[in-house]
């Protein structure tokens, strides 16, 4: 009979609980809700302010909104485009980035797909126009 | 052989491990339950005070997200909600504060706020007895007061009948105009107007954009 | 020979008392869990849920108030978790406030709601479950809002 160290059962059988255990525990180290206002509602609170303002503006020329003129046709979105651009970059602040969609071609930046994005509607006598602001 | 009391001392340290592995994880849960309680009544009140101020029909407002620079001067705490500290400002200065709500939750919203003036001239009238206004506005006041013998039956706006009397117009009126037009004002009289026949009173607005903050303590 | 004699107890005995106090221990630990620590988390987390559900149902009623201009009567279903802790609860019109209402002390709560000057009167109470909100037209002008239960 050789002297054969040997592992004691109950030191194996403990680790194996304690595995157990500090398994259970991983689940409440991840995922932490946000406190306060959701970056999600104060985008999409942005977006909605932004399309509100847009959509209720004074025209350069023609009848209805400024906004119903760019979406109106292909020639007006042309004219339009970098009016509209410049009058979205000035309402929004610095730190937001944007981009708005028409009919007939969009402004703005390309949209992110990995970080937070609000998004608003406004609709339009030729269509959906969209806005979607994210964090730069 | 020994093996069998030597089990004991073994038994008893791998319970304590596991005792203590468990209070380790009770203790963590602890600490991410006090980390999650997220209070969500601040941002709630924030999101929907924030949202009511900006509405069309809201205390401060002329039209969706649009406020009078008048209404914002003269706010009042009597349209917040009681028990609840809040705080409104607006382009950084605070405008209505009631209690103390540093802590809270804050939502922006983006608004234009508008700044009314009423703009006065007398049109010099000579030849074709129009005017065009230098700005766009929502209404007018016309005061006209021709002499004697002249009578002013009509007034256009862009060519659409604003005021007529046959009799003969004299006095102070008011008419409302689009607001997305340029508008020139043609009078129909019986002879040519001189200066000081009609008097133009009209709505100037000068729009600024501001940040209106709400900071929100349930 | 000698070895087996100066062993203080025979194997059978060492591994029942193994048994025994492993036992033990997972009597004890169980009571203890079950006594103090998972009572106060179900608890605390009843409260959780009951101001969470509190402030859904708040914001469901502040948005179902329709824009101005409007004149229509709206009938929007609000979700709300039929139990909480196990047991039900209420979710009364108090003024211009929400109370929920619950046979535990620690989950309740009042919040404020911020509705237009249109709305004349909030009145109501859910009891879980199949929740509805009602806006409509009072004859002397201006908004109602019902809690109600329904089946919209």
């Amino acid at each position: 009979m050789r002297e054969r160290a040997q592992l004691s059962l109950p030191v194996v059988e403990a680790g194996i609980g304690v595995l157990f255990v500090v398994a259970v525990a991983t689940a409440f180290a991840f995922g932490v809700p946000e406190v306060g206002v959701s970056r999600h509602a104060q985008l999409d609170a942005y977006a909605q302010d932004a399309a509100t303002v847009l959509g209720n503006e004074a025209p350069s020329h023609g009848e209805s909104t400024r906004l119903a003129e760019v979406a109106a046709s292909e020639d007006a979105f042309d004219r339009e485009a970098d009016a509209l651009e410049r009058r979205v970059d000035r309402i929004l602040p610095d730190n937001l980035m944007y981009r708005v969609e028409t009919p007939h071609g969009a402004v703005g930046f390309v949209r992110p797909s990995n970080v937070a994005v609000g998004v608003a509607h406004v609709p339009t006598g030729s269509g959906r126009v969209t806005v979607w602001v994210w964090y730069a | 052989m020994s093996r069998a009391q030597a089990n004991l001392p073994a038994l008893v340290v791998a319970l304590l491990l596991v005792t203590t592995s468990v209070g380790v994880t009770v203790g963590l849960a602890a600490s991410a339950f006090a980390g999650a309680d997220a209070d969500p009544a601040d941002a709630r009140l924030a999101g929907s005070l924030s949202e009511r101020l900006v509405a069309a029909d809201g205390p401060l407002s002329v039209r969706a997200n649009v406020l009078s620079r008048a209404a914002v001067e003269n706010a009042s705490s009597d349209s917040l909600p009681e028990n609840a500290s809040i705080r409104v400002r607006l382009g950084g200065d605070p405008i209505l504060e009631q209690g103390d709500p540093d802590g809270g939750a804050t939502m922006q919203r983006i608004v234009l706020v508008v700044d009314a003036e009423r703009r006065t001239f007398e049109p010099a009238l000579t030849g074709r007895d129009a005017v065009t206004l230098p700005r766009r506005t929502s209404n007018a006041t016309l005061t006209i007061d021709p002499r004697p013998g002249a009578s002013v039956t009509a007034v256009r706006a862009n060519d659409r009948v604003v005021l007529h009397d046959p009799g003969g117009l004299d006095g102070t009126y008011d008419i409302a105009l689009a607001r997305y037009d340029t508008v020139e004002l043609s009078f129909d009289a019986s002879r040519d107007l001189v200066a000081g026949s009609v008097t133009v009173t009209y709505r100037v607005e000068t729009t600024t954009k501001a940040v209106l903050e709400v900071t929100a303590d349930a | 020979m000698s070895d087996q004699q100066s062993r203080a107890v025979v194997p059978s005995v060492g591994k029942a008392l193994e048994a025994g106090i492993v036992v033990m221990f997972v009597a004890l630990l169980t009571t203890t869990l079950f006594g103090s620590v998972v009572p106060n988390a179900r608890t605390a987390a009843a409260d959780e849920v009951g101001e969470r559900t509190l402030q859904h149902a708040a914001a469901s009623v502040e948005q179902a108030v329709p824009p101005v201009g409007a004149n229509v009567a709206v009938e929007r279903r609000v979700s709300l978790p039929g139990t909480i802790r196990g047991r039900g609860y209420r979710i009364e019109a108090d003024g211009n406030a929400l109370v929920l209402v619950h046979a535990n002390q620690r989950v309740g709560g009042r919040t404020p709601l911020s509705l237009p000057d249109r709305v004349r009167s909030v009145r109501g109470n859910w009891t879980g479950g199949d929740a509805v909100v009602r806006v409509e037209q009072h004859p002397d002008g201006g908004l109602v809002v019902v809690l109600t239960e329904g089946s919209a």
